[in-house]
């Protein structure tokens, strides 16, 4: 883990805005992690098929980063809420298309013009109810928690993947994983440890995530 | 700092989980464990925020409103042409010279890998050097908001894949756009770039017809035409890559390659599907390394013998029995084309034998197999003094019938409506004709009757399990009518029949499990890349 790394978005939104493009890269690294969880989340609600998301959050990416100049947003919360809306928008995208069986139906794919209701063209940041400070407290932590997780073994990350993020029962994932349910719940175990382990070692090189710290 | 739990804290955790996830309140459940377990308090913690970040996945809204914008740098976005993993490829204006071009960007900075940025460079700088009438040109590379792009010549399209999905080619024009793309490719090489993914949907068409070999697909690329990722199954096809690149063996890989790549494309110009495609992509893979294409005038005489020629000397397994470049099979395309003598000479005999060993496999070892009998049996004729000649001519005259059956049946697999169907009948014909031979030769319970095991093993390279417990049963079957009709053996007893009945089925166990195993992998490869 790169102990330079930095969490505190709200800093980087500022200079970003300074027209530093490799502050704009800081913002989207921080976010690939988080944003690949909750892709595969909310596609796997949908399909009952393992996808790589990754292709989603890139997608996600590239449109965030081509639509940062009109992003008005200043807080963690109005910057993830942004993030969530564009993926949710490509998620939906890419279910439809897994659905009707095609990825791209011709070789030119017209982009989708300024819509009507949204004047400005600038989505309207999500989770307003909440004050700035609230959200940063929550949404940092899950950031921090999601690049945790990415740092899991793999069969370590889907078993948490399944039991936590899409709290199925464990007799389900032994099915889905292949492995006997005793199995699967002592992996569950190790990884819990495993991942209370990364964060410790986050934590010691000044990353916290904890809400007390 | 606290200990990771162990094995043994399951059951705690896992109590608490389910109160979490159960949506009632968890915190009274929390202190108590607490309460007790202090040691397990960043676990408790950490799954606490899992969920979380579960109910952060949870919500979903129906529709957000994104709006690309329209504008990159000085060009003008029109329309997305093609799209993969690592880059996108836009329709676009630009507007301080008023021209359209191919705007192909990458992800920016940290969301491409080293490797795809380099990659992203290489490509850009070897075509900067590279400047052909039938190669789409680069403008200018640069960065946009930190992200690398670089703007090349705007083809309108259709790819050659598209155009031939409307028809085929005559033969005169596949030539001519073969020889062009030659041409071409033989332009990259002498700038010391290997194309090494030629193939239709790369090959962008003008107005007038002439070909443009362009690259998206080093990056991965899917234009939505190609067959293979229309079902968004794979990436990537095997169909136009030459059996070194197929066998994964890199360091063979040359301008060679790219020489058979553009027969292969050539190859369906003319005859209207690639050398090989078989049902699944590991079969194709399969096919490229080990099969022989079928001569493209079997399938339409009306094809020139001379360009079939040149053809199918592109298509050679050895990258050494290829044209030595790509401008050798230029030249020889434009001497064709101009009515004058080709350098590519018809095979000789023993490259016909070894060609038609790789397209008929299935006969082929049948033959060699049965002509190795009728040996034996000749010999063991003239040296033994036990057999009578009319018992000799009868194994003869079955080994021949044998012979015959196999190529009325190899004729009847390549029927391609019931390929499945004709596996079955050859493999009963296999087995009945071997029990007869046995039958005849009084071979019931001699060395031959390893023939049973033998059939079972061949019929598994069909990767049809069915097949396999076909021929299984049937070998039993035949082997029981052996046994009932044999005389009286010298040996008495059914035990050693009942272990040899089971030695069967473990074999057919065995083999079936193989190839369960192959399809495997067969399904995996197919699945590999969704998205």
């Amino acid at each position: 883990m790169d102990p330079t790394v930095s969490y505190s978005i709200s800093d980087l939104l500022n200079r970003a805005r300074d027209n530093s493009p490799g502050e704009v890269d800081r913002l989207f690294t921080q976010a690939r992690n988080y944003l690949r969880l909750i892709a595969r989340s909310q596609i796997e609600r949908h399909l009952q098929a393992k996808i790589d998301a990754s292709d989603v959050v890139q997608q996600t990416l590239l449109d965030a980063h081509r639509d940062f100049p009109r992003f008005r947003g200043g807080t963690e919360g109005e910057w993830l809420a942004w993030l969530k809306q564009i993926l949710s928008h490509n998620v939906a995208n890419y279910i439809r298309h897994y659905r009707t069986g095609k990825r791209q139906v011709s070789r030119e794919k017209p982009i989708a013009r300024s819509d009507e209701s949204t004047p400005g063209g600038v989505p309207e940041p999500a989770g307003r109810d909440e004050t700035p400070s609230q959200a940063m407290v929550r949404k940092e932590r899950e950031l921090i928690l999601a690049d945790a997780l990415a740092q899991l073994a793999p069969d370590h990350y889907e078993v948490i993947f399944l039991r936590n993020l899409q709290r199925m029962p464990f007799q389900d994932i032994a099915e889905k994983m292949g492995r006997s349910r005793p199995a699967v719940q002592m992996l569950w175990m190790r990884a819990v440890a495993k991942l209370q382990e990364i964060l410790q070692g986050m934590q010691s090189v000044g990353i916290s995530w904890r809400k007390d710290v | 700092m606290n200990p990771a739990p162990t094995d043994s804290d399951f059951e705690l955790l896992d109590e608490l989980m389910d109160q979490i996830h159960s949506g009632a309140d968890a915190g009274e459940a929390k202190r108590k464990l607490l309460a007790r377990r202090p040691d397990l308090a960043d676990a408790i913690e950490c799954l606490e925020g899992l969920d979380q970040l579960a109910s952060q996945a949870e919500t979903m809204p129906a529709t957000a409103n994104v709006v690309p914008i329209t504008e990159l740098g000085g060009f003008q976005i029109e329309a997305e042409i093609g799209r993969g993993g690592m880059g996108v490829v836009y329709k676009a204006w630009q507007r301080e010279l008023g021209r359209p071009v191919a705007l192909k960007m990458i992800l920016a900075g940290e969301l491409a890998s080293v490797d795809h940025l380099d990659r992203f460079r290489i490509e850009a700088r070897a075509l900067a050097n590279v400047h052909h009438a039938n190669i789409v040109s680069i403008y200018e590379a640069g960065q946009i908001d930190g992200r690398p792009y670089f703007a090349m010549q705007y083809v309108e399209g259709p790819t050659l894949s598209q155009r031939m999905k409307q028809g085929g080619l005559d033969p005169e024009a596949a030539g001519r756009l073969a020889a062009a793309v030659a041409r071409a490719v033989g332009h990259l090489h002498a700038n010391g770039v290997i194309h090494r993914d030629i193939k239709p949907s790369n090959i962008l068409l003008d107005a007038a017809g002439n070909p443009y070999v362009t690259d998206f697909g080093l990056a991965k690329i899917l234009t939505g035409d190609s067959q293979h990722t229309a079902s968004g199954a794979i990436v990537g096809t095997p169909c136009y890559m030459s059996p070194e690149q197929a066998a994964g063996k890199s360091k063979q890989v040359g301008p060679k390659s790219d020489v058979y790549s553009v027969g292969a494309v050539l190859y369906e110009c003319l005859v209207g599907r690639p050398p090989f495609r078989e049902e699944t992509p590991l079969a194709t893979l399969v096919q490229v390394i080990e099969g022989e294409p079928e001569e493209p005038r079997r399938i339409d005489p009306s094809i020139p013998r001379d360009l079939e020629l040149i053809c199918m000397r592109c298509l050679e397994k050895h990258p050494d029995a290829r044209y030595a470049a790509a401008e050798a099979l230029a030249e020889d395309l434009e001497h064709w084309l101009a009515g004058e003598p080709i350098e590519a000479r018809p095979a000789t005999v023993s490259n016909r034998v070894v060609r038609w060993t790789r397209r008929e496999p299935a006969l082929v070892w049948r033959l060699v197999m049965l002509i190795v009998c009728a040996i034996i049996a000749q010999l063991s004729y003239v040296l033994g003094n036990n057999a009578t000649l009319e018992l000799h001519v009868q194994v003869l005259g079955l080994l021949a019938v044998w012979a015959g059956v196999s190529w009325l049946c190899q004729q009847f697999v390549r029927d391609p409506d019931r390929p499945l169907l004709a596996r079955f009948v050859w493999s009963a014909f296999d087995v009945v004709l071997f029990g007869g031979l046995a039958w005849l030769d009084e071979a019931f319970e001699t060395p031959l009757m390893l023939g049973f095991p033998l059939l079972i093993a061949a019929s598994g390279l069909w990767f049809r399990p069915q097949l396999v417990w076909f021929t299984a049963a049937l070998s039993a079957v035949v082997y029981a009518v052996l046994w009932e009709v044999s005389p009286p053996s010298h040996r008495p007893g059914w035990n050693l029949h009942v272990i040899y009945f089971f030695g069967l089925f473990v074999m057919a166990i065995l083999i079936t499990h193989q190839v369960e195993r192959v399809r495997a992998l067969s399904r995996h490869y197919e699945r590999r890349r969704l998205g």
